[in-house]
């Protein structure tokens, strides 16, 4: 995640790096946090007399501190920060942000099921999963249960009919024992077929509550194309996730696409647990496939209506 | 001027390459006696065999499917073949003894294309041959620091062939390097 300053002295600019690369030495921070522009960064420390160069000052999930001592009054909706800046203060102020980041916004009063289901889904990801099996109803017209321990899911009904559903409305989720699960009598299915279709629906709701939109993404596997209910445009965004990009922003503009295909795929991947942040720099050349890629997109296009594949432009 | 693009299938015998372009070329596709203007390729053919599959442009261009002969020891022909291509699928036949073994030798042999990262990795059998997993895979292609797609198809499914090559072009769309897009 991003640590901005603005209008900080050297010293304090140079103190400050000091003890983020401590804290991130030490461990004793979640998220890899980097120094960015403050217009990228979760956490911005302010000396209130440049108040103006900070842009959007309110904007979601941003913390705001400004330095005890440059203002007589602390703007709305920001913390004070004592001077001389301590790294335990630092380190409460990154850990709230970290918090934040991790649970769903407070400002999302729509898709609250879906971030939960979302999150549910996520967690299945994991090794050490419980016992416990979840009954979705309310989504579909067949109940759906989710059997994190199997990775598999059974619905009777297709995953299509998933995409239509308003991500608005309410839904029901509940833990229910894993010998209620219908083993004797359906089908089930691979886990991921749920995890990307519940990731492509809440795209609508930009990137998940967790994921750092400023923060360099890629692939460590491709989406299973082959029994994922998917769109062109999720080819061509797996291909430019299989470099570092940095971040929802890039991605809109290294693919052309529009922010709901890219923020789809995005959760899809990350639910599906194929994303991950990545530590190298997006790669500098990404900048010349913008410049020289016209004639090399327009010749894939015309490859693409030979071969009679889908096409969602061009 | 009539352009050329092309496309190579490599992988084993039995892994599918014949029938992988037969899905996307139908008709157009001829075993052997490939119609082609390289000269060193055509003398090849007349001796190894090898798959050949076309699909016409609406710009009168034309878009080249090969099927390479899959054994180490036509590695100079692959190389012919690779020059000017656009992209690479390799076909795995996860029921051999050491499909990973059988990838690696691929990708040395490509690696002009692997560098460009122009390359589909499609794994065969892996419904019967469940070993090695696509973790596997990417675990190995980590190991060489390589992120490329890896799928579990059935090639006679001509929808995986399309999907894959598609990925190919999306792969070829996304990549850095400057077109080298003239077969
Ligand atoms: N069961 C199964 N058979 C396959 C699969 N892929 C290819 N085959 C079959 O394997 C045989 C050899 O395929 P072919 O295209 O001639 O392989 P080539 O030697 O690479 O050209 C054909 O009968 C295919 O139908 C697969 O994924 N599963
Ligand atoms: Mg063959």
């Amino acid at each position: 995640m991003g640590l901005a300053e603005v209008g900080l002295s050297e010293a304090d600019g140079r103190r400050l790096r000091a003890m983020l690369m401590m804290a991130l030495a030490d461990g004793s921070l979640r998220a890899r946090w980097r120094l960015v522009d403050a217009s990228h960064a979760r956490v911005v420390i302010l000396d209130a007399a440049k108040i103006d160069r900070l842009p959007r000052l309110n904007q979601d999930n941003r913390i705001v501190a400004v330095l005890a001592g440059t203002a007589d009054s602390v703007p709305a909706g920001a913390r004070t920060l004592d001077w001389p800046i301590r790294a335990e203060a630092l380190l409460a102020l990154l850990r709230d942000a970290e918090a934040q980041a991790h649970s769903p916004r407070a400002d999302a009063t729509s898709g609250r099921p879906l971030i939960r289901l979302a999150e549910l889904l996520r967690r299945t990801n994991l090794h050490a999963t419980h016992g416990d099996a979840w009954l979705v109803t309310g989504m579909t017209r067949a109940p759906m249960y989710i059997a994190p321990q199997r990775k598999q899911f059974f619905c009777t009904e297709s995953l299509r009919t998933l995409h239509r559903f308003d991500v608005r409305n309410d839904f029901e989720i509940a833990p229910i024992p894993a010998t209620a699960l219908p083993i004797a009598n359906e089908r089930p299915k691979p886990i991921a077929m749920l995890q990307w279709s519940i990731g492509l629906l809440t795209g609508t709701l930009g990137p998940l509550p967790w994921i750092d939109a400023s923060a360099t993404l890629q692939l460590q596997r491709f989406p299973e194309f082959q029994i994922l209910h998917h769109e062109p445009a999720h080819r061509r965004l797996a291909a430019a996730f299989s470099r570092p990009v940095a971040g929802i922003d890039a991605a809109i503009e290294i693919t052309k696409l529009d922010r709901h295909a890219v923020c789809s795929f995005v959760n899809g991947a990350e639910l599906c647990g194929y994303l991950r942040t990545s530590d190298q720099p997006p790669s500098v050349a990404r900048s010349a496939a913008r410049t020289t890629g016209g004639s090399k997109r327009s010749l894939v296009q015309l490859l693409r209506r030979a071969l009679g594949i889908e096409t969602t432009d061009g | 001027m009539a352009e050329e693009h092309k496309i190579i299938f490599t992988g084993t015998m039995g892994a599918g390459k014949t029938t992988a372009i037969a899905a996307v070329a139908g008709k157009n596709m001829l075993r052997t006696e490939a119609a082609n203007t390289d000269s060193s390729v055509a003398k090849a053919t007349t001796t190894v065999g090898f798959d050949y599959g076309e699909i016409a442009l609406p710009n009168g261009s034309v878009l080249r499917l090969y099927g390479t002969p899959g054994q180490a020891r036509f590695a100079f022909l692959w190389r012919i073949l690779a020059r000017g291509a656009l992209g690479l699928i390799v076909l795995v036949d996860n029921s051999r003894p050491d499909p990973l073994a059988d990838l690696a030798m691929y990708l040395d042999n490509f690696a002009d294309l692997v560098r460009r990262g122009v390359v589909v990795i499609g794994v065969g059998r892996s419904d019967t041959h469940p070993e090695p997993s696509l973790d596997s895979y990417y675990r190995f292609l980590e190991s060489r620091q390589l992120m490329l797609p890896v799928f579990e198809v059935d090639v006679r499914e001509s929808e995986h062939v399309l999907m894959m090559l598609d990925v190919l072009l999306s792969m070829l769309e996304m990549s850095d390097c400057e077109d080298e897009t003239h077969g």
